[in-house]
């Protein structure tokens, strides 16, 4: 019943995060991306930690 | 460096071929609306498209070289396809102009070329200045990527926002939990108060029991299991309703879930059928291919029989001077045998240069087919997978039906058990009457039921409790549901975490805004200076990007500079940007407004363009109206007045 996901029990660090977001926003600013591809990309890496 | 540029089917030009050099001042003189304006526009257009960004397609608009609803204005009028061929240096550059459709290039350009080598009367900067505009914020996105990390960085706060809000539920939630458990063991404790009374006034009338009539006493305690026995059942069935409404709950709950996908599915279906719509059918894209397919095959054959003439003109050569290559006898002229085999040449270079953009073309359409073959692929897996769910969505249905059913037979045996349950509570109320009446229990049996009241308000209160704890353990964070006790740490991992990044997407755009200010400065002194203005200094402001303009000790603002004023500024400023943020392409192109300037001035202008063009190889191309059609080139201070 319902759908809480799984939380790694790994302990991550904000540098850990912040190190992945700018590599994806590199990468979103190198090919332009339009603003919801930018959001649905930026929450996609968030959600991994 | 030369530039060879042929148009074919371009404004005004049929056939037309053109050529300039590097190292000079090429001054390209033609009559009003022969189409010198044209020329410059068709080499913009070579090195520009193809455009990618807003602000670009709309300059291209409003210079005349390109519509996003055709007809495309470059193209002749009444020709379905203009060609603009360009050489320099072995790069050679194809656009075909499809009248009814866009412009096609064989090699990418960069669309900073319409913002930093093309002026203009209609040109961005020149538009704008004119305007009395005094800023050059707006070039800031076309040579940078101030704009792009300004919509992440928006992008970013509103995640930011979001997640700051879920750490205020959290922490509301955290302690609304905290108070409904205070509020539990309260409860729990009067229920333990409460059921002890309740322990101890049963012992009472236990022994007061003792006292009564043997037979009475029977009949009460048979009736008072009984009583017993129908709560016990009653309480079970009120279980299984509980249970069978949560599943249905739950179920409701999924079928939400599933036509909630429905929906993201049938928008899906509509844009895929949209984009077809737009991309036409497969049929279409692969008769289109196969017309270019037939072109090329035609030009291959062309190339092969012009190869055999080259061949053929070039073995003629090897004879003997005076011997002709057909009879044996007669007149032969090398020089007409060596002009024939450049001509050739030429004719075999043109056919190369078709079949090369006819090959971009018919890449972009064989990328359009693949489009066209993935979105159908798609298209059935979409439907297959909607029927899925609506197949799901039914079972639900299905699963609901019986458990409804059950339901609605455990309320009607509830019903009954509370029926006979009343009868069995008159009953003992009557035997308790009568007890009453021969002793001394009847203060007792009022407690009981006071207490028993209390003991069903405590119970009540309890449940309901354990269920608000069960509603609010769970937050959802970015759609993710995340147990409360994980929430507040994970929201301030992400808060710090996308703190920084805000902080390094705002260090980005200004590094980003500073590095343009400093280029542009750095070279508008070169300009200034090199030209010898000694009154002037022109620079922007780091901050606002604001053009500031002091003319010795006095500031001056671009509104309040006379026309011609503007003009020379404009051109300044279009010379600084070109040297700054595109100098690596070596084109730069003027249409008129330089001769429009006073003698003395323009004279200055141009001295330094001749200068910058033989330091820096750059092909510089002068447009200015002339009785007859020249190209003239000036490759010394002393011919610049050629130009007046």
């Amino acid at each position: 019943m319902g759908n809480v996901q799984n939380i790694s029990s790994k302990r991550n660090s904000p540098e850990d995060i912040i190190k992945a977001l700018i590599n994806v926003i590199e990468g979103l600013v190198e090919e332009r991306a339009p603003t919801d591809v930018i959001e649905e990309k930026i929450i996609e890496e968030l959600r991994r930690f | 460096m030369n530039l060879n540029v042929k148009l074919t089917n371009i404004s005004n030009f049929e056939h037309s071929e053109f050529n300039f050099r590097s190292g000079c001042i090429n001054i390209l003189e033609m009559p009003n609306a022969a189409g010198k304006s044209a020329i410059l526009k068709a080499i913009a257009t070579a090195y520009s498209f193809p455009l990618k960004s807003r602000i670009a397609e709309e300059s291209a608009t409003r210079l005349g070289i390109w519509r996003k609803v055709p007809p495309q204005p470059l193209a002749k009028i009444g020709s379905s396809r203009g060609i603009i061929e360009i050489k320099a240096n072995g790069d050679v550059r194809t656009c075909i102009i499809e009248t009814q459709e866009d412009i096609i290039v064989n090699q990418d350009g960069d669309e900073k070329f319409l913002f930093t080598s093309f002026v203009s009367i209609e040109s961005e900067l020149f538009r704008r200045i004119s305007g009395g505009e005094d800023s050059l914020k707006w070039l800031l996105p076309a040579v940078s990527k101030v704009e792009d990390y300004e919509r992440v960085l928006n992008v970013v706060f509103s995640i930011f926002d979001k997640i700051e809000k879920s750490l205020q539920i959290t922490k509301d939630k955290k302690s609304h939990l905290e108070l409904l458990k205070s509020e539990i063991e309260r409860t729990k404790e009067e229920l333990t108060i409460v059921e002890q009374e309740l322990e101890d006034i049963n012992q009472e009338i236990e022994k007061a029991k003792d006292k009564m009539d043997p037979e009475l006493k029977k009949k009460y305690e048979k009736t008072s299991a009984k009583i017993e026995n129908l709560r016990t059942k009653i309480n079970e069935k009120e279980k299984e309703v509980k249970n069978s409404s949560n599943d249905l709950r739950r179920l409701a709950k999924e079928i939400e879930r599933h036509k909630k996908e429905l929906e993201d599915i049938d928008t899906k279906i509509s844009e895929i059928d949209v984009e077809l719509k737009q991309l036409g059918t497969d049929k279409e894209v692969k008769r289109e291919i196969e017309n270019i397919e037939k072109e090329l095959d035609d030009l291959g054959k062309k190339r092969a029989i012009i190869q055999y003439r080259l061949k053929m003109f070039k073995s003629a050569l090897s004879l003997n001077e005076g011997t002709c290559p057909l009879c044996g006898s007669g007149e032969f002229n090398k020089n007409y045998i060596q002009n024939r085999i450049e001509e050739t040449q030429r004719e075999l270079n043109k056919t190369d240069s078709e079949a090369r953009a006819f090959t971009a073309k018919k890449e972009n359409l064989a990328r359009k087919l693949e489009r066209i073959k993935d979105l159908n692929k798609k298209l059935p897996e979409l439907l297959d997978k909607k029927q899925y769910i609506e197949r799901e969505i039914d079972k639900l249905h299905r699963e609901i039906e019986p458990i409804e059913l059950k339901t609605r037979s455990l309320d009607n045996e509830i019903k009954a058990l509370k029926s006979e349950l009343a009868e069995k509570e008159e009953l003992l109320n009557k035997l308790r009457e009568k007890i009453m009446e021969k002793s001394e229990v009847k203060e007792l049996y009022r407690k009981i039921e006071l207490l028993l009241e209390r003991k069903g308000e405590l119970s009540a209160r309890l449940s309901q409790k354990y269920e608000e704890i069960e509603e609010i353990s769970k937050i959802n964070i970015l759609e993710r549901e995340i147990p409360l006790d994980r929430a507040e740490e994970l929201c301030k991992l992400y808060i710090a975490a996308l703190n920084e990044v805000l902080n390094w997407l705002k260090n980005r755009i200004n590094e980003q805004k500073k590095g343009f200010a400093e280029r542009f400065n750095k070279s508008i002194d070169n300009v200034i200076t090199r030209l010898k203005f000694k009154n002037l200094k022109v620079w922007i402001d780091s901050e606002d990007l604001r053009i500031l303009i002091k003319r010795g000790e006095s500031h001056q603002l671009i509104a309040s500079l006379s026309l011609s004023e503007k003009s020379v500024i404009a051109v300044l400023l279009q010379i600084a940007i070109k040297e700054a943020f595109l100098p690596k392409v070596p084109i730069f192109l003027i249409d008129e407004v330089i001769t429009d300037f006073d003698k003395e001035r323009a004279y200055e202008v141009i001295k330094y363009l001749l200068e910058v063009a033989k330091e820096k190889d750059w092909i510089i191309i002068l447009a200015k109206v002339g009785e007859k059609s020249s190209i003239m080139q000036i490759s010394s201070i002393d011919e610049i007045t050629k130009i007046f």
